[in-house]
């Protein structure tokens, strides 16, 4: 077990950078300071007026988070080539949705939608389907809150600091200035952690791997690790059978991605059509140093590193999600592993308040606002979403802190797979209003139900003979043999779920529509989803001046 | 407008006084600065409802069809499609959502899908097996092709 008096330096560069990033949260309020935070445009969205900067800052520092920064090595540590689906998926991302998020965009820009579900309503005039959209989203994103700080957690267990406290202590500075100034906070720590993390990737990458005499080595020794462990799963190829599962896996990931309500709320944080383009062709570079990232799990397995909790006499693995601190603990000198441990820290503050702020809109607008006053006025919608995202927030903190760990990771598995059940309304939507709003609501439910129970249905496995250790909920990769199919080959339990979803929906729509069920009324025009800012085929008031709106409001 | 009425069906000369942006208040306007519109506004940002206490969707689209209140916070864009804009026009046309320079972005996407064909260790780049290298490769290329796509459809070229 590491202990915390081997580890003051490491801790005091933590605290000052943590320190740092806090004096940032609270300034933030003041950055771009518009007339009144209380509406969600301005609370929610940052006033939508981020440039391509700022969102590539803001994306990035959103979407590789924290848990991904100590989970894929991990996976990697762990299960070798298929941890690496990671860099396929985040390869995929970017160009599979570059044109739907771009119609997403203008949509949401013409109309001012905060949300996905916003869009969904206005698409399918379905307070139903709005409804469910919103709550999947929502139940989606609350254990990856939770799992960020499973990884600031790990960073506090390698520096041998157990107990609530400290995590509590983080998240409750980060409630509390997150309250306060909304997406700005999270937006210029962004800065600070896409920084550290470059920095920290970058040494690492370059550092490491020779101290070893080169990749070659890391890959040679890699290799007879994974040989001596005798397992059949982990290798540095992948096996015929694991293909399947490698591929949905990435694309699963991919398209879900940018279904959870933190990726909108960065994106639709945009200013313009051509801002979310630059994004989309700059933050591959991200997924470059995430790629990287993965392949130090295979230097921590040549360097000997030892999980926290680790006892190999008695077959113990410990928690693999501290692998990667460990790592930087035991290799780099104790200024460096401070460095990185506040990089983990910080990597995950950021993700953490911007999904809280997205579960938050959504529930504002799509529950709130829908169900129970809807007559509520913009600074009241605001305030509900920032009392709520105190809740998301405490809620995880809880999650975490109250129940085991393990069920933020199981939660945040089954997450993965039902946010996806989100795409064939979203996406296709962006495209089509072909689908009936009855049949994809069918088609999301049935893909959530069999999503879950396929998860359900999955054993957890350990050890080299693939013994048992849990009967349920043990990861996401469905054994073909479940549907008669005499195989061992397995695939991405997301993937099947998403393609009885489309199956369902279109059935349904067909059905339907021939018995001449009513569609609803679509309140967005084709014009909209090609839409740009400043746009003379649209008219609207916050292009104006704050100051052209504050006259407005007193004269009103 | 889906929250915000505009006044509709008054009688030619009526008065419609419940307007935050009427005539009565512009004299507290500062010099310099612009009206603003009356038709539109945040989400929340309310304006009156109509004298005739019915809320209208859209103006243009079905001029007979009535429509309960919906406040569900969506502010209805106004829209002006017509020739009056011939520019717009041709945006529209330059940026009809098609073009075959779309099919570049699933180059990196197949590319990815197609593992049993990277599945290799040879060739090494610089100590990888190519199982390694070849994936964070396609990053690049990634891109490279959204880079050309954008600048093959851009606006007013």
């Amino acid at each position: 077990m590491p202990r915390f008096q081997d580890h003051y330096p490491q801790f005091v560069i933590f605290v000052i950078l943590f320190a740092t990033v806090t004096v940032l949260g609270f300034a933030s309020a003041r950055w771009r300071r518009p007339h009144t935070l209380d509406s969600l445009d301005e609370w929610g969205l940052g006033g939508r007026s981020f440039g391509s900067w700022n969102t590539w800052f803001l994306l990035g520092g959103d979407l590789y988070t924290a848990y991904t920064f100590v989970a894929l090595p991990a996976l990697m540590f762990g299960a070798g080539a298929v941890g690496f689906f990671a860099v396929p998926y985040t390869v995929m991302g970017y160009p599979l949705l570059f044109l739907p998020l771009l119609r997403l965009w203008s949509v949401s820009h013409v109309h001012g939608f905060v949300t996905t579900s916003d869009f969904v309503r206005a698409r399918f005039a379905s307070p139903t389907l709005a409804l469910l959209v919103a709550l999947t989203s929502i139940v989606a994103t609350i254990p990856y809150v939770a799992l960020n700080m499973v990884g600031i957690e790990a960073v506090f267990k390698t520096m041998g600091l157990t107990g609530r406290w400290p995590v509590t202590l983080a998240f409750l500075v980060l409630a509390i200035y997150t309250y306060r100034a909304g997406l700005r906070a999270p937006a210029l720590i962004a800065l600070v952690k896409d920084a550290l993390v470059c920095f920290t990737i970058v040494a690492a990458v370059l550092v490491l791997p020779f101290a070893q005499g080169g990749w070659g080595n890391v890959f040679h020794r890699t290799a007879a690790r994974f040989d001596e462990t005798g397992s059949t799963m982990a290798g540095l190829l992948l096996n015929s059978n694991q293909h399947l599962n490698f591929i949905t896996l990435a694309i699963g990931s991919a398209l879900g991605t940018f279904m959870y309500p933190h990726a909108m709320t960065g994106l639709l944080a945009a200013r313009s059509r051509t801002t979310v383009k630059h994004n989309m062709i700059a933050l591959p570079v991200f997924s470059i140093l995430l790629g990287m990232l993965c392949l130090l799990g295979y230097i921590a397995l040549t360097e000997d590193v030892q999980p926290v909790g680790a006892d190999p006499a008695h077959g113990r693995i410990g928690d693999l999600n501290t692998v990667v601190p460990r790592l930087f603990d035991q290799i780099g000198p104790p200024w460096f592993a401070g460095v990185a441990f506040a990089t983990i820290g910080i990597a995950a503050l950021v993700p953490a308040a911007i999904m809280a702020i997205g579960a938050a809109n959504l529930f504002a607008r799509n529950v709130y606002r829908e169900f129970i006053h809807p007559e509520a006025t913009a600074a009241q919608e605001a305030r509900v979403s920032k009392v709520v995202s105190l809740l998301v927030k405490f809620g995880a903190v809880s999650l975490v802190l109250f129940l085991d760990p393990q069920f933020s990771i199981d939660m945040q598995l089954i997450g993965g797979v039902v946010i996806m059940q989100v795409v064939p309304t979203v996406i296709l939507g962006l495209y089509t209003r072909w689908l009936h709003r009855w049949g994809l609501t069918a088609g999301l439910i049935v893909g959530l139900l069999a999503g879950i129970v396929m998860i359900y249905q999955i054993p957890e496995r350990g050890g080299p003979h693939g013994a048992i250790i849990r009967a349920h909920w043990g990861g996401s990769s469905y054994p073909l043999w479940h549907f008669g199919l005499d195989t061992q080959v397995t695939v991405y339990a997301g993937f099947v779920a998403f393609l009885l979803n489309l199956v369902v929906a279109i059935a349904a729509t067909v059905v339907l529509r021939a018995a001449g069920v009513p569609t609803g009324h679509d309140r967005t025009r084709p014009e909209d989803y090609t839409a740009d800012a400043g746009d003379p085929r649209i008219d609207k008031l916050s292009e104006l001046s704050d100051g052209e709106l504050a006259v407005a409001a007193r004269s009103g | 407008m889906y929250d915000t009425p505009r006044p509709v069906g008054r009688a030619p000369g009526a008065r419609w006084d419940g307007s935050p942006f009427s005539e009565r208040t512009s004299a507290a306007r500062p010099v310099g600065v612009p009206p603003a519109p009356s038709h539109a506004a945040r989400p929340g940002h309310h304006a009156p409802p109509a004298p005739d206490g019915r809320h209208r969707y859209d103006a243009g689209a079905e001029p007979d069809q009535w429509r309960a209140p919906e406040t569900w916070g969506l502010r209805e864009p106004r829209r002006d499609t017509g020739s009056a804009h011939p520019r717009t026009d041709a945006v529209i046309k330059r940026h009809s959502g098609r073009s075959g320079w779309y099919w570049l972005l699933l180059v990196p996407v197949v590319a990815s899908l197609l593992s049993p064909y990277y599945n290799h260790m040879e060739p090494v780049l610089g100590g990888m097996p190519f199982f390694y290298w070849f994936p964070l490769s396609l990053n690049v290329v990634a891109t490279a092709c959204m880079l050309a796509v954008h600048l093959a459809t851009k606006r007013g070229r």
